[in-house]
């Protein structure tokens, strides 16, 4: 069973998700147009994405057990003939540590099992290591793209890299090892204290 | 006994498009006349169903519906949640009465039960025809005429 789920974003999440838009971290890591522009534009602009954009834009609720939301994901750039699309995150704060990978998989599963994408597009902006750290952005990133945006008072350099839907299912596999090698780490650590 | 509005019998209650979303949502149902609530939201399979020219009706805990075939306006697609036949007889008779259709086709994942298609046969498969659970999955093709039926 899987720790989270996803389900498609309505109109009652409006409030919670402009919230989280118009968050400083959120702004500094993906686009602080939501802290320029007014709270009405902001929430008039998610309606009009769930109401018109559904062929280019898709957003979803990432929710525990009990069906409390804990973040957002969205695809945007649909290509439904080549199969791609890019995949965005935004934890709601509290949900910040731990979960975001959750969410994503929760998301890739719903993507590449439901939705037919082949090919998942990250972007991630150098300085923002909250869902993967320097090492593994530096490993993982494809294409290095300098003064790709600018937020919050500075220019920002975007990493970019590829998925595929064999490439997740391939890490899947492996996650069960690492959970492993994790446990017998955390272990050696412990009895080594206590001894 | 005095017929009153709870008595008499309403079998067949016509939807809005936003209301036939949101059945489909609660019934779970996949494909239904194409439409997949697992990857549309409300507002998407609402217009959907507006751009197909769908009606949809509530059947007791049922959905039923049906588009007209543009190329030949006595025949309909119809569909429906659930394994009960009755809904779908119904709106058979509806399409009969109301809008003179006499050939019926339903589209039907292998891996579904039929039982709501009494009097249908398949008449054809279409290979790799849905795409759910990470994998493509054949959909046979059911045909029913209606008895009597002069071809037309």
């Amino acid at each position: 069973m899987r720790a989270l789920t996803v389900r498609h974003f309505t109109e009652a999440d409006v409030p919670l998700r402009t919230a989280v838009l118009r968050e400083q971290r959120f702004g500094s890591n993906l686009t602080d147009w939501a802290l320029v522009a007014d709270v009405e534009e902001v929430q008039a602009h998610q309606r009009r994405l769930l109401a018109r954009a559904q062929e280019t834009v898709r957003i979803y609720c990432a929710c525990r057990g009990d069906g409390e939301v804990v973040g957002f994901l969205w695809i945007t750039d649909v290509d439904w003939r080549a199969q791609t699309c890019e995949l965005s995150v935004a934890m709601l704060p509290r949900y910040r540590v731990g979960f975001g990978t959750l969410a994503v998989i929760a998301a890739q599963h719903h993507l590449y099992g439901e939705l037919n994408i082949r090919v998942v597009v990250h972007r991630v902006l150098e300085h923002n290591t909250m869902l993967n750290s320097r090492d593994r952005l530096a490993t993982t990133s494809q294409v290095r793209c300098d003064h790709d945006s600018y937020t919050v008072g500075e220019f920002r350099t975007a990493l970019m890299w590829t998925q595929t839907a064999e490439d997740f299912h391939a890490n899947l596999d492996r996650l069960p090892n690492r959970r492993d090698e994790l446990g017998a780490r955390i272990r050696a650590r412990t009895e080594k204290v206590s001894s | 006994m005095t017929d009153t509005a709870d008595t008499i019998a309403q079998p067949l209650l016509r939807l809005t498009d936003r209301a036939a979303a949101a059945a489909l949502r609660a019934a779970g149902a996949r494909w239904f006349l194409g439409l997949d609530p697992v990857t549309q939201n409300d507002e998407l399979l609402a217009r959907t169903l507006t751009a197909v020219g769908a009606t949809v009706f509530g059947h007791g805990d049922a959905v039923v519906g049906y588009t007209l075939n543009p190329d030949h306006p006595g025949q309909a697609v119809v569909d429906t949640t659930g394994t009960d036949p009755a809904p779908l007889a119904a709106c058979l008779d509806f399409l009969h009465e109301y809008l003179r259709c006499d050939t019926f086709v339903a589209l039907v994942a292998v891996d579904r039960d039929p039982a709501a298609l009494r009097g249908f046969a398949v008449v054809g498969r279409l290979r790799g025809h849905e795409y759910r659970g990470g994998t493509y999955h054949d959909v046979d093709v059911y045909f029913r005429a209606r008895e009597g039926t002069c071809a037309r």
